[in-house]
């Protein structure tokens, strides 16, 4: 990446002027993708920071968590919505120098579905803000996850969690090398009216979320087929076979409790 | 583009490329003390503390620092006038080649300034982000314990 200009804008129409003028820019959040990466293309950095994105809010019992808020402050925010597990996902998103400065924004809009926060988003069925100099579109997470290309250079404002999940009682787990490494599969289930949804995220090539029904069988005949469609991923930590096995045991834990 | 930040206390301005990080700006202006370990995020030799939390300044562009206020390890103590964790971190033998140390130095600073008397879980997740290739550990979690103990009797 050779950055020949730099920008802070201090407000929206502003961002908007700016990547029109630029169109090779790059959205900067926390950096810990961007500065890590080499994008041959970008000549110019467009810094978020000013543009106001750091709030996390209740509004009728929905939590709107604006793009630039680090997972540091949505950890120290304590939020008890959906048993805290916003802070229990968030504490698990890197080391602590990440934590720090890295944001959910960055993280969702960075381009990899292994990551922590694509399959929190999908089990609390999460709505995603996006502005562009046409306007605002509200995007549920599972459109952006079946259709990622289509909200490239969009800028990601904040992040829906609705109401419906505000008291539910989550099970969640997460399989790593370390702590802080990052996720070889994740397994969440999340309760509401209908009953119980389950998504499995980093294992496979696209976090999935399913609805459980009580059948004896529903791993086999349902779970692990919609899993194998989407693809366990083979990669540095894990053949498929062994991401298969983890999810697996996080099922039996969870049917066990 | 001129990047101004208030760095170990003292306001100043310095000249920075674009696309430079914030790692590089330091060390060229003679803060030696941040150190390149890997370049990606993994090791915290490069950690400084901004608005009074431990990043790394390899991940950092200059420009994202502008109007912030920096600590790096040089504000710390000195040779001559070591901080207790400092001197801690050597009577612990917490130090081998040092490359790591001035990093853990600052994770351990952030941690104790906000907790005085932390666990050993806290203690490691306040060091989640260094790694130390010699100590294997157990010596710097015995000196931020022993710098806390010194620290709570002052
Ligand atoms: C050592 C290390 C360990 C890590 N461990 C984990 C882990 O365990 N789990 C995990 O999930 N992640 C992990 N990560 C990844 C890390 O969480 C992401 O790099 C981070 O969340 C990205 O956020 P950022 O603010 O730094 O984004 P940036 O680097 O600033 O941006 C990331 C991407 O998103 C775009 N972007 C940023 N904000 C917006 C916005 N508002 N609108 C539109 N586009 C935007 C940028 O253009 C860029 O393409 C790790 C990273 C490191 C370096
Ligand atoms: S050099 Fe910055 S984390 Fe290793
Ligand atoms: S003392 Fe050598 S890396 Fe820690």
């Amino acid at each position: 990446m050779k950055v020949k200009k730099y920008f802070r804008p201090r407000d929206l129409n502003e961002f908007h002027r700016l990547s029109a003028e630029n169109p090779d820019h790059k959205i900067l959040a926390g950096g810990t993708y961007v500065a890590k990466m080499k994008f041959p293309k970008v000549d110019t950095i467009i810094d978020i920071q000013d543009l106001g994105l750091k709030g996390i809010k209740e509004e009728n019992g929905d939590i709107h968590i604006g793009a630039n808020v680090t997972f540091t402050d949505l950890i120290e925010a304590k939020l008890s919505y959906c048993g805290g597990l916003v802070g229990q996902v968030s504490s698990h998103c890197g080391p602590i120098t990440i934590r720090n400065i890295a944001t959910i924004g960055g993280n969702v809009m960075a381009g990899y579905h292994w990551n922590d926060t694509t399959p929190l988003l999908l089990a609390l069925e999460a709505t995603l803000m996006f502005t562009s100099d046409s306007g605002v579109k509200a995007v549920p997470v599972s459109s952006f996850i079946a259709n990622r290309s289509t909200y490239t250079g969009l800028l990601l404002t904040s992040i829906i969690l609705p109401s419906k999940y505000k008291d539910a009682k989550p099970f969640y787990k997460r399989f790593a090398r370390t702590r802080s490494d990052i996720p070889t599969s994740i397994f969440i289930v999340v309760n509401n009216e209908e009953g119980d949804h389950i998504t499995v995220g980093s294992a496979t090539v696209k976090p999935v979320r399913i609805m459980y029904s009580a059948d004896d069988e529903f791993l086999k005949n349902t779970l692990l087929p919609r899993l194998n469609e989407v693809k366990f991923m083979d990669d540095l930590r894990g053949k498929p076979e062994f991401k298969e096995k983890i999810v697996i045991s996080q099922y039996r834990e969870w049917k066990e409790k | 583009m001129d990047i101004k930040v208030t760095i170990n206390g003292v306001k100043k301005v310095f000249n920075a490329d674009p696309g430079e990080k914030l790692l590089d700006l330091l060390r060229r202006e003679g803060y030696k003390g941040a150190k390149r370990g890997c370049s990606t995020g993994d090791c915290g030799s490069c950690a400084v503390i901004i608005n009074g939390k431990l990043v790394n300044s390899c991940l950092i562009f200059a420009g994202q620092a502008d109007g912030h206020t920096i600590t790096t390890i040089e504000a710390i103590g000195t040779v001559n006038e070591p901080h207790i964790i400092q001197r801690t971190f050597v009577e612990e033998g917490a130090v081998q080649c040092g490359f790591c140390t001035p990093g853990m130095i600052l994770a351990t600073k952030v941690l104790l300034d906000k907790e005085k008397d932390p666990t050993l879980t806290q203690i490691r997740e306040a060091l989640s982000g260094n790694l130390c290739r010699c100590t294997g550990y157990v010596k710097i979690e015995n000196a931020v314990i022993r710098s806390a103990e010194k620290m709570r009797s002052e």
